[in-house]
């Protein structure tokens, strides 16, 4: 009469993850359950991806933002106007998060999320670190450098205005491919970059289909660098500069000035883009933890001017001709069942 | 040079572009002024529900038919346990509002079919967003959309992938321009249920449909005949479509009849079928006094042990297949009286669930001996604990009692026949038809409808695309220009088909047996099934007629169900002959077309199980270049569509407008039952789905093939109908 074994999950659990287990499967989701995942900075693509990450199932999610909740109600769907209160941002929405899935914990610690970096205490112990939201892009660097001494993988995204962007850096990380048995000899490794490798500046020109996005990031990040501050609206003009020495060849280089201004105008998250990459990120959460599927090597952008969410390795380098290199064989890889994938996907 | 003079007109900043306005005052002032009707309130719809209020509307109807059940709890993150059973609209909506105080949110716990949601209705919003689940919704939704000239952004999703589509009148295809398979649940021959499954589903579908009803449920089906009754099928059972109830049985008989095996001795067996029947009847019935245990173990006996046998005695069957071995109760549970005593104690706790009573797992797949463990458990269960239901049960994918039977009856006969057997999680998905879903993918889908209704009400329809959402990137782009990798993208939606029934003045082509076909079957698998006519209305100039749907007096409905048995050409009014043409029109649906009919004796049953053909032809008139026709009328088509949608009072085009009157007015009060439950729905397999669950969720009819990703978030239960 005893009743389900230990390792089976719990009556709740299985009721509630129904749905997906029958996506993911057990082992996934007992993954996801022991995982403990930080979110610094929190904004709307923040609470999109934490809203999904939450219902997935992460066992423990903690947020870190000290802005306080008023100025985000109404414009955030985890904090509502009457919750605002005296809380921080962190505290209303892992209150509305926790009240979504009681089966994981959701936390909020305390401090401002530009501390993040140099705060030992708030890193320790997690599995992966993500940060959103409109932090400096030298932050992020310093951020995902704390995140790698500390043991843990680092995710970065925005969005501003029509675009937005989403990194990943998983260290070294193997996974079983889907749809494959799971024996260790299915496993694939990728070596991932930094995001200071990512965002230095370019040895080589980049290729022609290169994101305009990604001009924008690497003129953001060099300009942050010379001023040795975070950007303001003001050096828009400096930074169009750049972009034009940088991007002059480009077929994206419209796009790279349009994106840029919005950049540096400190647009707005725009909400059908903020859930765009808030499910994206979400999903690659669940492959990072999980060690199931392919995660993202290692950026991907997406911009209303085409609709398309594009996934790019960088820096691009000419890895794939170096059998040597881990990350260029990977690289290959991905591209090789994407090529498979595009010719899978026309079922139906 | 009006070229020239327009670039120069526009300001240098792409405030008049695509997207560079979205961000100005004018566009978010328009944003806030338009209506918008959210159909469904699901999984998609929660996630479209909050992108639309952050990005600014402010006027939005929902509906929704749905309560909230625990199962939605993973992705549809409106809601929390608390609201478990209260409406998914009138839920969303408050809490949406809860977060978005300026949002003006109508929710509607209503079908979104009920006739009070006509062309007034549909033409006071800009917009309408569907999350849908279930085919028939989505074809009734796309004619009123396409009748009221609103554009219409459609959903799906399924797993990790996802799909978002732009249709508008005159501009793009409908929804219904090209084919979609028929929206029929899948189908599997009988004779291959019965006799010779090679398949777990077949089996799972055999201990649903077939054994099921038999043991807890109403017969009225004579499916679980005997074994040689089935092999006679064609001969003997040529009328079993009243019984499957449905009507689908056509596909079973020629399957059956493509069964080359089933041919021998047809008269002999037709005599020992009927005699089978009857014995079957009182075999299954619990005998006066008889301990339900004791009924167990002889139920198990007949169906594991005696039918086997007398399966393995159709010799043809087996001479090319691996001939099924039967399971003996004795040699599985050993020692009899502990195991009957063991059996008796899981059957008496208080436990609902037979495989909890025997502490199994859900997740593994279970030994022959637990699997009849649990068959003889929740067989008494049944008859010891749920009386009250027997002769009524019905399979219930939430009835723990009834999965753990339907788990257990389909294992053993995968034991017999050699299949591999399954977990009771992966039975349930199957035998529930249940889908995939998380929360990521409509997130991101809901993400993509705003994105299309963003471009639609900048009266940018030319940006348009049909999103896909993959699973894995997918590159796209040309050698020349250069490929990239993408996860998300878009296409240039297709042209309107000028031979759609439902967009363009197309007719449609039948051909048939007028002799044979009854106003029943042209009214159930022509009109309904087959192009989702909800409440059809047909005539001749003849004077042939038939109407359904309210407001009809006693006589009428009395005169029009008299004339449903008579076969086409036998009908009072000249009949429907060879050269007919049928008027066909949906009040409800705003839907109007004709149908021209072409008589044929003889099909050829593989090709056209069903005894017809239909297909769709242009008239004359309607012949163009889509392309070129379509580009041309783009702009001024969208402008147009959107100002009258707004202004709105189009009518159907046929009919005088009192009927819709009073179809309208005589709706409102009374509710019309559910519809979506038995609606034909579609599945695209889940890429990463739990392997087993493939054979449910494949759909045969498959789409075209310029429609990469069709696929449906289709929450609701959905059964697998024996046809």
């Amino acid at each position: 009469m005893s009743p389900a074994r230990a390792d089976e999950l719990k009556d709740e659990e299985a009721a509630v993850y129904d749905r997906q287990l029958r996506v993911w499967g057990v082992e996934v989701q007992r993954k996801l359950t022991a995982a403990r995942v930080l979110l610094v900075g929190f904004g709307k693509l923040a609470a999109e991806a934490t809203k999904n990450i939450t219902l997935a199932g992460v066992g423990h999610v903690t947020l870190l933002d000290d802005t306080p909740a008023a100025q985000l109600a109404g414009h955030n769907f985890l904090v509502t106007p009457a919750a605002a209160g005296e809380h921080t941002a962190a505290q209303a929405a892992a209150a509305t998060l926790q009240a979504m899935n009681p089966l994981v914990k959701v936390s909020a610690a305390a401090g401002p999320a530009a501390a993040a970096a140099a705060s030992a205490d708030a890193l320790a112990g997690q599995d992966l670190v993500i940060a959103t939201g409109a932090m400096p892009l030298g932050q992020l660097q310093q951020l995902n450098a704390a995140a790698r001494r500390a043991g843990a993988s680092f995710m970065a995204g925005g969005a501003s205005g029509p675009g937005g962007w989403f990194f990943v850096d998983l260290r070294q990380h193997s996974y079983v491919p889907k749809g494959s048995a799971g024996a260790d000899s299915d496993k694939v490794t990728l070596q991932y970059s930094a995001l200071a490798e990512v965002l230095a500046p370019p040895a080589a020109p980049l290729p022609a289909t290169t994101h305009a996005m990604y001009y924008v990031l690497l003129v953001c990040a060099a300009l942050e660098q010379q001023l040795q501050r975070p950007l303001t609206a003001a050096d828009l003009p400096a930074a169009q500069q750049q972009l034009q020495q940088l991007a002059a060849a480009s077929p994206q280089l419209a796009a790279a000035q349009q994106q840029l201004a919005a950049h540096l105008a400190g647009a707005a998250e725009f909400a059908p883009v903020a859930a765009v990459l808030g499910g994206i990120i979400a999903n690659n959460v669940v492959a990072a933890v999980s060690g199931s599927g392919a995660p993202l090597n290692n950026m991907l952008f997406y911009s209303l001017l085409d609709g398309r969410a594009i996934v790019e390795t960088q820096p691009a380098g000419d890895g794939a001709g170096q059998p040597g290199k881990a990350a260029g064989g990977a690289a290959a890889g991905s591209q090789q069942q994407q090529q498979q994938q595009a010719h899978e996907v026309v079922i139906d | 040079m009006a070229a020239a003079v327009a670039a120069a007109a526009a300001p240098a900043d792409g405030t008049a572009e695509w997207p560079g306005l979205l961000f100005t005052d004018s566009f978010t002032a328009k944003i806030k002024a338009a209506k918008v009707l959210a159909v469904g309130a699901g999984g998609i719809g929660c996630e479209l529900l909050k992108t639309l209020v952050l990005t600014g509307f402010e006027n939005i109807e929902v509906i929704d038919l749905d309560t909230i059940e625990t199962s939605n709890l993973n992705r549809q993150f409106l809601f929390r346990r608390s609201h478990v059973g209260q409406s998914k609209a009138q839920v969303a909506a408050n809490i949406v509002k809860g977060f978005a105080p300026s949002a003006n949110i109508k929710a509607y716990q209503a079908n979104i079919m009920e006739p009070r949601f006509g062309l007034d209705f549909f033409s006071s919003f800009d917009l309408v967003l569907n999350g849908l689940d279930n085919m028939a919704a989505r074809r009734h939704v796309n004619r009123l959309a396409m009748a009221a000239k609103v554009p219409l952004v459609e959903s799906g999703t399924a797993g990790y992938v996802g799909q978002v589509s732009v249709h508008l009148k005159d501009v793009t295809e409908c929804y219904e321009c090209h084919p979609r398979g028929s929206g029929a649940p899948k189908s599997y021959p009988i004779c291959t249920l019965r006799n010779t499954p090679d398949k777990p589903i077949h089996c799972i579908v055999w201990a649903k449909e077939l054994l099921f009803p038999r043991l807890f449920g109403k017969v009225d089906v004579s499916d679980l005949d005997s074994p040689a009754a089935a092999a006679v099928e064609p001969a003997a059972n040529g009328d079993a479509g009243a019984a499957a109830a449905d009507g689908s049985t056509p596909a079973t008989t020629a399957a059956a009849a493509a069964d080359g095996d089933s041919a021998a001795a047809a008269s002999d067996a037709e005599a020992k079928a009927a005699a089978d029947a009857a014995e079957r009847a009182s075999f299954f019935k619990l005998q006066e006094g008889e301990a339900a245990l004791a009924y167990a173990q002889r139920v198990f006996e007949r169906l594991y042990c005696s039918d086997i046998k007398e399966v393995l005695i159709m010799e043809e069957l087996w001479k090319t297949r691996t001939p099924p071995s039967p399971l003996i109760l004795k040699e599985l549970l050993p020692d009899a009286a502990a195991a009957a005593a063991a059996v008796q104690a899981a059957a008496d706790s208080s436990t609902g669930s037979a495989s909890k009573a025997l502490g199994l797992p859900d997740q593994e797949v279970w030994s022959v001996a637990d699997s009849a463990r649990v068959f003889l458990v929740s067989v008494v269960k049944f008859l010891q604990q749920r009386q009250a239901e027997l002769g009524e049960a019905v399979f219930d994918k939430d009835d723990d009692l009834a999965v753990d039977f339907v788990a257990a009856a389909a294992n053993l006969r995968e034991a017999c026949y050699g299949i591999p057997q399954q977990k009771r999680f992966d039975a349930k998905g199957m035998a529930g038809n249940i889908i995939h879903a998380i929360a990521t993918t409509n997130a991101i889908v809901g993400g993509l409808i705003v994105v299309e209704a963003l471009k639609l009400l900048a009266g940018m329809p030319e940006k348009c695309t049909t999103s896909f959402l993959r699973i894995e990137p997918s590159l796209v782009g040309s050698r020349r220009s250069g490929r990239v990798a993408c996860l998300v993208h878009g296409e240039a939606p297709g042209a309107p088909n000028p031979g759609c029934m439902v967009c363009s003045k197309a007719a449609m082509h039948l051909t048939a047996n007028t002799e044979t076909m009854t106003l029943q079957q042209l009214v159930d698998k022509v009109l309904k099934q087959r192009l989702a006519v909800n409440q059809p209305y047909l005539y001749t100039a003849g004077g042939v007629s038939y109407e359904e749907g309210e407001g009809l007096e006693d006589d009428e409905i009395a005169d029009n169900q008299a004339r449903l048995p008579k076969a086409l050409a036998a009908l009072p009014g000249g009949g429907i002959v060879h050269g007919t043409v049928v008027y066909v029109q949906d009040q409800g649906q705003a839907l109007s077309f004709e149908m021209h009919v072409s008589h044929q004796a003889e099909f050829d049953p593989e090709q056209h199980p069903d005894g017809f053909i239909l297909s769709g032809k242009a008239p004359e008139a309607q012949q163009q270049e889509p392309a070129a026709a379509a580009a041309a009328a783009a702009a001024a088509a969208a402008a147009a569509a959107t100002t009258e949608a707004a202004a709105g009072k189009k009518r159907s085009r046929d009919e005088p407008s009192e009927q819709q009157q009073q179809q309208d007015g005589g709706q409102a009060a009374d509710e019309q039952p559910a519809q979506d439950q038995q609606q034909a729905k579609r599945q695209k397999q889940d890429d990463v789905a739990a392997d087993g669950a493939a054979d449910a969720a494949v759909d045969a009819a498959a789409g075209t093939q310029d429609d990469p990703v069709e696929v449906i978030d289709s929450d609701e239960d959905d059964c697998i109908v024996v046809d």
